[in-house]
């Protein structure tokens, strides 16, 4: 038994460990501050998306109110657009110049601008030159007059025409 | 572990199942076995719904999903030369009720109706019909029968159509007010007003043209005139807009894809606007003063065909044509055939012009009566044997003497001749139901073409008429006439037109024949009744028999005038042909005067500079 004891002390004395260089060890994160990081990268990411869309979400909204306002105002510049067409038509300009006093004019005269002259035979008018223009327009009527008459004033050769 | 030492005097012990869960290994071989099948039934399921059945799948998501909307394209305007718009589309919405909705004012039926809800449902039909008669015209009142329309089955009707055609801007007041409710707070909208797009198609000028314009149907289709010849290109082609949609609105990354609308072409006519009104003017009161029943003016540019002014009479509204009588609602100008009279004497005179048969002072010896086809022929002025130059008989308006000249040249050369001023043949100036009229061909009998040397035993329209002479009086060349003078597409694009043709007739020397014939009709008969102030005019009257089918004989006249000024340098002609006329029946009587009026605002108008030379005074007869 002694020797055995003796025999491992000795072995322990030869087996004493000698100091080696140990590799070194990598440094890790603490598992707290690991999940945390990545949890607040989560939650910034989730953010964002929550922001951009909610975000989409409203533009698309207000994008919708301006199509529809758009739309309003282009119905109401089509109402004036017609209101003007209507009131600028030329049957509306003569009847709001006759209501003015303003009365056609048949002899009209030109100036001619590279030496002043004055070219045709200005006359005043009266008013009553051109009553076609300023009467309101009627559907014509066939006149009372009797159609035969017109026959009896020209006697005619058959099948020939007449003019005068 | 099972009691497998049995000692003799040990307990017993009950034999007991034990599932052989305890080896790790089995369990975890188990257990992905089983993750293993769950994962090929989901893969196996992807590619099914995925690979296989894909298209089936994904329309039936989108049909949930997505919606399409038409966008209706707008229809091309019409405008003058000058911009003036003749025809345009205005948005217009058809406004349709639900009156179910309005009795209860859009209450949710799932759920009972709480008393405010109740009280909104008294009010609504009231306060709905008094909106709608405060926009659109109505006693108070008058929409309520509406809302209560049953349908067949007794239940209460779902779709009325309140009105058509209401101007959009009214519809976007009525939603408003719809919107405000009971209060005007907007917090209680009365519901049940639905629209759907339903444009009008306004005519800001009202009769102005409406012959050439035409007007459009119920559906908003060109059914006559330039409206309905060109409808194709005016009605363009409708857009499409698909998008995602969901119970609470848009989706806002969804599908989205718009198909614009391409609108129609917009068309611009070689009509002026302000003289197409003058001679619409001038033509009525021409047409009250002769009593005639139908009449028709024209105005054309002589150097390029080009229709200034088209006037019919009687007319119509082009919005309310409904109104109108319909043998009024088309274009006499092109589609009337009439034998034109003595106007036809230019034409046979430029022929024999041209052929250096006659000049104006050719002398014409004219018997008081000529054999002609087995009758005598007269004149409209009974004479005995006078002596008139050509010129004589252009403004005296000899029918005697006119066959004489006639028959110095052959037939089928005469009949060439009438061909080439585009007479027997559609203009083609644009306008839908073009007639061709009918001139005799070269094998005509003698008598026939004695007839047609003064007007009679041929037919023209009125436009091929103004064509022909402007052909005789502008120098020679005949243009094709034109309505349409340029074309644009929605995008800016031209729009391609055919090119309208123009040839020589006649020469120089003829045609300058022919208007110093013309003028001496003005300016040396009528003791100066005929002329205008200012201006050099030349013309020429007709006054035919007017043949009436439904007694297949001559009963009443046409009474025309064609007049081309300044007749130093003819720019303008107008033509007017009055129809049936009772108070008299010659053409220098009731027509002269319109043509007059029409040239007086015609000429100043297009920067006409007036005469500075008088017009001469040609001798008319010979041998004194």
């Amino acid at each position: 038994m002694s020797a055995q004891v003796s025999f491992s002390s000795i072995e322990h004395e030869k087996a004493r460990p000698r100091l080696t260089l140990v590799p070194q060890m990598r440094s890790t994160i603490s598992t707290v501050g690991f999940a945390l990081i990545i949890m607040t990268l989560v939650a910034l990411g989730m953010g964002v998306v929550m922001v951009v869309t909610t975000s989409v979400a409203a533009q698309s909204k207000e994008l919708s109110t301006l199509r529809v306002e758009a739309t309003q105002l282009d119905y109401r510049a089509a109402a004036l657009t017609t209101e003007l067409q209507r009131t600028s038509s030329t049957a509306m300009l003569a009847f709001r110049a006759s209501e003015l006093g303003m009365a056609p004019n048949t002899h009209p005269a030109f100036i001619r601008l590279s030496d002043g002259a004055i070219l045709g035979d200005p006359q005043k008018v009266t008013g009553n030159e051109a009553p076609y223009l300023t009467r309101p327009p009627k559907t014509p009527a066939v006149s009372s007059l009797g159609a035969g008459d017109a026959a009896v004033q020209q006697s005619l050769p058959v099948a020939a025409g007449t003019d005068q | 572990m099972s009691g497998a030492t049995q000692h003799p005097s040990a307990r017993k012990y009950r034999r007991s199942w034990q599932l052989p869960l305890g080896r790790s290994a089995l369990r975890i071989r188990v257990f992905m076995v089983v993750v293993a099948m769950l994962v090929v039934v989901c893969v196996g399921r992807a590619f099914q719904l995925q690979a296989i059945d894909a298209e089936a799948f994904a329309d039936q998501a989108a049909s949930k999903m997505q919606f399409t909307r038409e966008l209706p394209a707008t229809r091309g305007t019409i405008t003058d030369r000058n911009g003036v718009v003749l025809a345009a589309t205005e948005p217009a919405m058809m406004i349709t009720v639900d009156p179910d909705m309005v009795l209860t004012n859009g209450a949710d039926k799932r759920y009972p109706m709480s008393d405010r809800k109740k009280a909104e449902a008294e009010a609504a039909p009231a306060a709905v019909d008094e909106i709608l008669t405060r926009h659109l015209g109505g006693k108070p009142g008058t929409f309520l029968p509406v809302f209560d329309r049953l349908k067949a089955d007794g239940s209460r009707s779902r779709y009325e159509v309140i009105e058509r055609r209401v101007p959009a801007q009214t519809w976007v007041e009525i939603q408003n007010d719809m919107q405000r409710g009971m209060d005007g707070d907007y917090k209680q909208p009365w519901h049940g007003l639905f629209a759907q797009s339903d444009p009008i198609r306004t005519y800001p000028n009202r009769t102005l043209a409406s012959n050439v314009l035409g007007f459009v149907n119920g559906d908003g289709l060109g059914v006559a005139g330039l409206e309905g010849a060109l409808q194709d290109e005016l009605d363009g082609e409708s857009g499409k807009s698909v998008y995602d949609s969901s119970r609470y609105g848009r989706i806002p990354l969804g599908t989205n894809v718009l198909t614009p609308p391409v609108n129609g072409v917009n068309y611009e006519l070689t009509l002026d606007s302000d003289l197409q009104w003058v001679a619409e003017q001038a033509l009525a009161g021409g047409m009250e003063d002769a009593g005639a029943t139908t009449g028709m003016a024209l105005v054309m540019n002589v150097h390029t065909g080009e229709l200034l002014a088209l006037a019919n009479g009687p007319s119509f509204d082009s919005s309310s044509p409904g109104s109108a009588e319909s043998s009024d609602l088309g274009n006499r100008a092109v589609t009337d055939a009439y034998e034109p009279g003595s106007v036809q004497k230019v034409l046979t005179m430029a022929a024999l012009a041209d052929a250096k048969l006659v000049t104006p002072d050719t002398e014409v010896v004219i018997p008081p009566e000529i054999a002609s086809g087995g009758r005598m022929v007269r004149d409209a002025f009974s004479h005995g044997t006078i002596n008139l130059t050509a010129r004589g008989v252009i403004a005296q308006s000899s029918n005697i003497g006119t066959i004489q000249l006639s028959r110095l040249m052959p037939k089928d050369r005469l009949s060439a001749y009438l061909t080439e001023f585009g007479l027997g043949s559609k203009p083609g100036s644009g306008l839908p139901g073009e007639t061709s009229g009918t001139v005799p061909g070269g094998d005509m009998a003698d008598y026939t073409r004695d007839q047609i040397s003064f007007g009679q035993g041929l037919s023209v329209s009125a436009v091929q008429m103004s064509a022909a002479v402007a052909a005789a009086v502008n120098g020679g060349v005949y243009h094709q006439p034109t309505i349409i003078k340029s074309a644009v597409r929605a995008d800016g694009t031209p729009f391609e037109l055919p090119e309208p043709a123009q040839r020589r007739v006649v020469s120089e020397e003829a045609s300058t024949a022919v208007v110093e014939m013309m003028e001496s009709v003005v300016s040396q008969v009528g003791n100066g009744t005929r002329a205008i102030p200012g201006y050099r005019t030349a013309g020429k009257s007709g006054t035919s028999q007017r043949f009436d089918p439904t007694c297949k004989c001559y009963d009443g006249y046409t009474a025309s005038f064609v007049g081309v000024a300044p007749a130093e340098d003819p720019q303008l002609l107008v033509y007017v042909v009055l129809d049936e006329p009772t108070n008299g029946n010659l053409g220098s009587k009731l027509a002269l005067p319109v043509v007059n009026d029409i040239l007086q605002a015609a000429l100043p108008r297009y920067n006409v500079l007036p005469s500075t030379t008088p017009a001469p005074e040609k001798p008319l007869t010979f041998g004194e």
